[in-house]
């Protein structure tokens, strides 16, 4: 998209109306001295699009910078605006500021989706670059430019699902440690072992071991399958068994439970150390606590505002007026700032949440084992209470797990407090439990049958359970895998991808810096990216300086070239980012440039821009001389700022329209002011001219050199002609302006001479032969003669193309 | 690696296209992964149900 008009009303340091024209989406080079009005220009396209003038948002001024838009001048029943056509006329829009309520508002006057579309993916998009923007990025943080180039390629929305497959794998991981499968699966082997004395790992061991435990009872059925080992114990359970197997059953899942807890108490042990550890090193650092209880509610404010909860230009806490994009960006930066203590703080969290997983697990486990059968007994009541001591130990551990703050440091339990537990006394009970169970077989020994299927029973048990709990911990290792092989993948994806942008958009900062900066010792700018632990942390760039890799450039390069750097890093962005539209705005951006490199970007932008629509500002006289007389002949637009304290700023008509209005004037008969206007118009002409002439002038400080009169110029390029024996020294013309009456003297712009239209026609004749006689009449051409073109062998002055050329001495 | 410059949007896009082709990968796990991701759901919450159900169905 480029623009083909810009029409900006009572906006800023403009009172009035500026109107430029861009015919087809030409270029413009605008000069204008500091305070002429060329930055209201790009206030106007910036509050275009994004709705806000960045350098204009402060708190003095107010939100957006919008209390300071409108110009002073403006009564308050009348819009300010700013209207812009385009290549594509459907998104033509005018934007409006007004008053409304007492309150300034703004809308746009085109309400179409594909205009709503156009501007959202501009905001996108960088436009605009004002000086004092140039080091930006370059004194970002590594964090900032990385979320700087996250945020404009839309890499926070990767950045967020990177985030919930990277919580998956965790969490995967914290419940696969929980749940302790091996500690449970040895357990229930060691049961195994009890009754068989071997390990069953499978199907056919235990088939084999069934088999061998019922071969004193010469069945007929064959054990092949686990519904073979149930026909063989419902053949061999006599009713009258039941109770007692079930019995023993209860026994074994309360031993087991006891079993368990001394594994459990190790881990649960191991995770608090770790945890107590991160929660002592935080806790001591009282102004990290502060910074770490300020994350929530930043965060939280954060998660409002971006939800677009509170809308209002305001502080959603304090109700200070405050702009919601700058709070948005503020909240984010000091969040970022937390980040650091935050992730610590998850870590010790994450400790705190596997410990309390531990308790939760053993404690389930144990309330189940309180209900066993076995713990009903009247003469077991001792060992259910003694067991629910140790539960209510677990539980008490749990309950101040769960309520350590960091507002009470001192209450935390120290590892060795935090829960003690006399194995020797759970041991106790498990031999008193184990002898309870044995009572029951013992009274039976003699019975083979009996002896059989109560340890079927329990082999049968502890096997399906292994069998299970194997199944279970192959689905959740599976599940780990897959996601941390999906994570892998995506983090490979992201770097891939970031990679590739970084290095294609430091292959242009690179090759456009050493345009500008030949046969410096400077080369190979690159971004590169940062990783820690796994994470990308943000961007640097580095560079070779005087063969050697270094990083930061603020650290070795001088302002001016780090204002380079910054073009270049613009530019780059510009032809990475820009997707939309192709035009972009530098806005005084070579102050702090040396003549060399300031030719050089002209260059630059000559020839790598070629195709965007460029809109130059410029309060460096030399270089816009420089650049206007390089863009002669291209599609650019050439014109001066002109600041009028009583009418605001405005630009300078350019000599096109210039001629056409003389030409509509003279065609209308109307005399007023045109005589004024072919006199300004005849001056800016012998300006041109004796500028591409290099004809010399007596020296005046500053502005005088603009205040030269016509009559001095023409005077001055006679003698140059003369000098250089061209051929056109004495061309009629010559002496017929120089005789002019209408040439006068500097007060004849406000002469009150009464002028003829037939007078100003033949005057108007005179000046357009003039400018025939210096200018090229073809039509690619139409340049002027000039020093530049100056052909030392033929010894001839020529225009760009050579169809107009003149004989020169030199 | 391709040298396309690639927006966050076209990287998450293709990521998700090509998922099914990540060797070694349970496809149930990458079909409800993209399915949620289209249905614009990917959160901590929906991905940890949906690996619970997935797992509950298989150790049944």
């Amino acid at each position: 998209m480029k623009i083909k008009n810009i029409e900006i009303s009572s906006f800023r340091g403009i009172r009035y109306s500026l109107n430029l024209s861009l015919d087809s989406s030409k270029s413009v080079l605008i000069y204008g001295d500091n305070g002429s009005g060329k930055s209201s220009i790009t206030d106007a396209l910036e509050w275009f699009y994004d709705d806000k003038v960045e350098h204009l948002s402060k708190e003095e001024i107010g939100p957006k910078g919008i209390n300071a838009l409108r110009n002073i001048f403006l009564s308050d029943n009348e819009d300010a605006f700013v209207n812009l056509k385009f290549s594509n006329l459907r998104i033509d829009a005018r934007k409006r500021l007004f008053y409304k309520s007492l309150k300034l508002s703004s809308e746009y006057l085109n309400s179409t989706q594909e205009f709503n579309n156009y501007i959202s993916a501009s905001q996108k998009e960088n436009l605009i670059l004002r000086y004092k923007d140039l080091l930006r990025f370059i004194l970002f943080t590594k964090s900032e430019r990385l979320e700087e180039i996250s945020e404009i390629i839309g890499f926070s929305e990767v950045t967020k699902v990177k985030t919930v497959f990277k919580k998956a794998v965790n969490s995967l991981g914290k419940e696969l440690k929980i749940r302790n499968f091996d500690s449970q699966i040895n357990n229930k082997q060691t049961l195994i072992i009890e009754q068989v004395q071997q390990n069953i790992n499978n199907d056919d061991q235990y088939f084999n071991a069934v088999r061998e435990l019922i071969t004193p009872l010469k069945l007929s059925v064959e054990v092949k399958n686990v519904e073979s080992v149930d026909k063989v114990l419902q053949l061999i359970k006599k009713p009258e068994d039941e109770k007692a197997i079930r019995l023993q059953l209860s026994y074994e899942k309360v031993i087991e439970t006891l079993g368990n807890l001394k594994d459990s108490l190790q881990n649960i042990l191991s995770s608090y150390r770790e945890y107590y550890k991160r929660y002592q090193k935080i806790s001591k650092n009282v102004d990290k606590l502060k910074k770490i209880s300020l994350e929530k509610l930043l965060s939280e404010g954060l998660g409002i505002l971006e939800k677009d909860v509170f809308e209002d230009e305001k502080c959603p806490l304090c109700l200070q007026e405050k702009s919601r994009d700058e709070l948005i960006k503020e909240l984010k930066r000091r969040i970022e700032e937390l980040a650091v203590f935050k992730k610590e703080k998850d870590e010790m969290e994450e400790g705190r949440g596997i410990t309390q997983g531990f308790l939760q697990g053993i404690l389930s486990q144990i309330e189940v084992a309180l209900r066993e059968e076995c713990l009903l007994i009247k003469e077991n009541l001792e060992k259910k209470n003694e067991i629910e001591q140790i539960k209510n130990l677990l539980s008490n551990a749990l309950e101040r797990l769960k309520k350590y703050t960091f507002i009470a440091p001192e209450e935390i339990n120290k590892p060795e407090e935090f829960v003690y537990l006399d194995n020797s006394k759970v041991q106790q009970i498990v031999s008193i439990l184990k002898e309870s169970k044995g009572k029951i077989t013992t009274d039976r020994k003699e019975d083979l049958k009996f002896s059989i299927s109560n340890k079927l029973t329990l082999i049968r048990q502890s096997y399906m359970e292994i069998r299970s709990l194997k199944k279970e911990l192959e689905v959740f290792k599976n599940q780990l895998y897959a996601m941390e092989l999906i994570y892998d993948e995506f983090v490979k994806k992201q770097r891939d991808a970031l990679s590739t942008f970084l290095k294609a958009i430091s292959n242009d900062i690179n090759e456009f810096y050493l345009y500008m900066n030949k046969s410096e010792e400077v080369d190979e700018i690159e971004l590169i990216p940062l990783d820690k632990d796994d994470e990308l942390v943000g961007v640097t760039i580095q560079f070779k300086f005087h063969g050697n890799v270094v990083s930061p450039p603020d650290k070795y390069l001088s302002e001016s070239h780090l204002n380079c750097l910054g073009i270049c890093l613009f530019l780059s962005s510009v032809k990475a980012f820009n997707k939309v539209n192709k035009f972009f705005v530098l806005d005084d951006v070579i102050s702090s440039f040396d003549k060399a490199h300031r030719l050089r970007f002209a260059n630059l932008l000559m020839e790598k821009f070629s195709d965007y629509q460029i809109f130059l500002f410029t309060h460096e006289k030399d270089w816009f001389e420089y650049v206007a007389n390089m863009v002669k002949g291209r599609d650019w637009i050439v014109t001066k700022m002109i600041l009028d304290y009583s009418k605001g700023a405005s630009l300078e008509i350019p000599l096109t329209d210039f001629k056409k209005k003389i030409k509509n004037k003279l065609k209308m008969s109307e005399t007023s002011e045109v005589g004024n206007m072919i006199r300004k118009y005849l001056e800016r002409l012998l300006k041109e001219i004796c500028f591409n002439l290099e004809v010399k002038m007596r020296f005046f400080y500053n502005d005088q050199n603009e205040n030269r009169m016509s009559n001095e110029l023409l005077s001055e390029l006679r003698g140059e002609l003369k000098k250089r024996k061209c051929e056109i020294k004495d061309d009629p013309i010559l002496d017929r302006l120089s005789a002019s009456l209408f040439i006068g003297s500097r007060t004849s712009h406000d002469s009150s001479f009464n002028e003829s239209i037939s007078d100003l026609k033949v005057f108007y004749d005179d000046v357009f032969e003039l400018e025939n006689l210096f200018t090229c009449d073809e039509n690619e051409c139409q340049g002027q003669i000039s020093k530049q073109y100056y052909d030392p062998v033929k010894k001839l002055i020529r225009c760009k193309c050579g169809n107009k050329a003149y004989k020169w001495q030199e | 690696m391709t040298n396309k410059i690639k927006s966050g949007q076209e990287v998450l896009n293709e990521f998700f296209n090509e998922i099914s082709k990540i060797e070694v990968l349970d496809q149930e796990i990458a079909k409800v992964i993209v399915s949620l991701y289209r249905e614009d759901k990917l959160t901590n919450t929906n991905l940890s149900n949906e690996l619970t159900r997935i797992r509950e169905e298989k150790i049944r």
